[in-house]
């Protein structure tokens, strides 16, 4: 049953993220980078023993212990990409702002 | 009444203050002091009609970006049109008191330094209340630990800049950390400092307007996190 359920929502992820592709939200690399990370959760769904050689390549017990040590390093990843990009968007936010600000005074001058 | 037509521009950012802006600016102006830039951040209420009926040249914010912005906003305006000698930052929530500019211009103009930053714990003229004197206080430690540079009171929004320190500060965050942000730029760019004494008057009205004390540990994570994205 929670295989069926992993497929389906693979499925759909994977179809959000082709539909973002093809409107140009993201870009080639980025499709390819979801179509990875999800194949692989589609493998180790099926092939969980898989799991086992990346805990013995990384020195640890289990290969869920590795799979979930992994996925909470690559969600603290995440997250300080979105700091940095959330940063960004808002620095442009102010320079947006204080360029126009600037420029209406020059206008109503 | 001293005449500084032409040199000193006095930059207000102001949010919301329609209920003592007028007052702040026509206490600046009897001063002497004529060239007054409020930079409305987004108020809500008459902040901008006031200060333009009382005399003071308006920028406006279109959306609320927060204090360091607006700062920005008015030093890079001054900057870009009028050539200042001397730009004053100066509270809009009336807790800084008008004598206190001639003092922060002063050494400036004697070329002492490139800026000065007031004070409010060099003499015992502030009463500042207890909570918020342990939070400045834990502040200030926090600033110079991370900036190397000895200061009294780091979050004092009464400055003088010199031509110097206007042409190289460039305040980058928008909100209360610009005030940190101004100090570690004065270590980079190698300016010379005073501090100097000022009073701040604790109003309620300013009590209510300026930054709650929780906001200090939030501020202080911001400065961390900006630091390390850096």
């Amino acid at each position: 049953m929670l295989r069926i359920l992993v497929i389906i929502f693979v499925i759909f992820a994977l179809s959000r993220a082709f539909l973002r592709f093809r409107d140009k939200s993201i870009s080639f690399r980025e499709l390819l980078f979801w179509f990875v990370i999800w194949t692989i959760t589609i493998v180790l769904i099926f092939e969980p023993d898989i799991s086992n050689y990346a805990a013995k390549f990384l020195g640890m017990g289990r290969g869920a212990d590795t799979i979930f040590f992994l996925a909470i390093v690559f969600l603290f990843y995440s997250t300080f990409r979105l700091y940095v990009k959330l940063d960004k968007l808002d620095r442009d936010i102010t320079d947006l702002a204080i360029k126009t600000s600037k420029e209406l005074h020059r206008e109503q001058k | 009444m001293e005449n500084h037509e032409g040199k000193v521009f006095i930059v207000i950012p102001a949010f919301n203050e329609a209920q003592v802006i007028g007052g702040v600016i026509n206490e600046i102006k009897n001063a002497g002091y004529q060239n007054i830039i409020v930079v409305d951040d987004g108020s809500a209420d008459k902040t901008a009609q006031i200060a333009k009926n009382a005399g003071a040249e308006v920028l406006n914010q279109i959306i609320n970006r927060g204090q360091g912005a607006a700062l920005r906003a008015g030093i890079e305006y001054l900057r870009e049109n009028k050539n200042p000698d001397i730009v004053v930052t100066f509270d809009a929530d009336g807790q800084h008191q008008v004598e206190d500019i001639g003092k922060l211009i002063k050494p400036v103009l004697e070329d002492e330094c490139d800026i000065a930053l007031g004070s409010r714990f060099m003499d015992q003229k502030t009463n500042v209340p207890m909570l918020r004197k342990l939070i400045l206080k834990a502040g200030i430690l926090f600033t110079n630990l991370l900036s190397n540079i000895k200061l009294t009171d780091t979050h004092n929004g009464l400055r003088a800049l010199g031509k110097k320190a206007i042409h190289s500060i460039d305040i980058s965050q928008r909100g209360m950390e610009h005030a940190s942000e101004i100090i570690d730029q004065i270590k980079k760019n190698k300016l010379r400092y005073k501090e100097v004494p000022v009073t701040i008057a604790y109003t309620e009205y300013s009590k209510m307007k300026g930054q709650g004390s929780g906001n200090f540990f939030k501020l202080g994570t911001k400065i961390i996190l900006k630091k390390l994205i850096k």
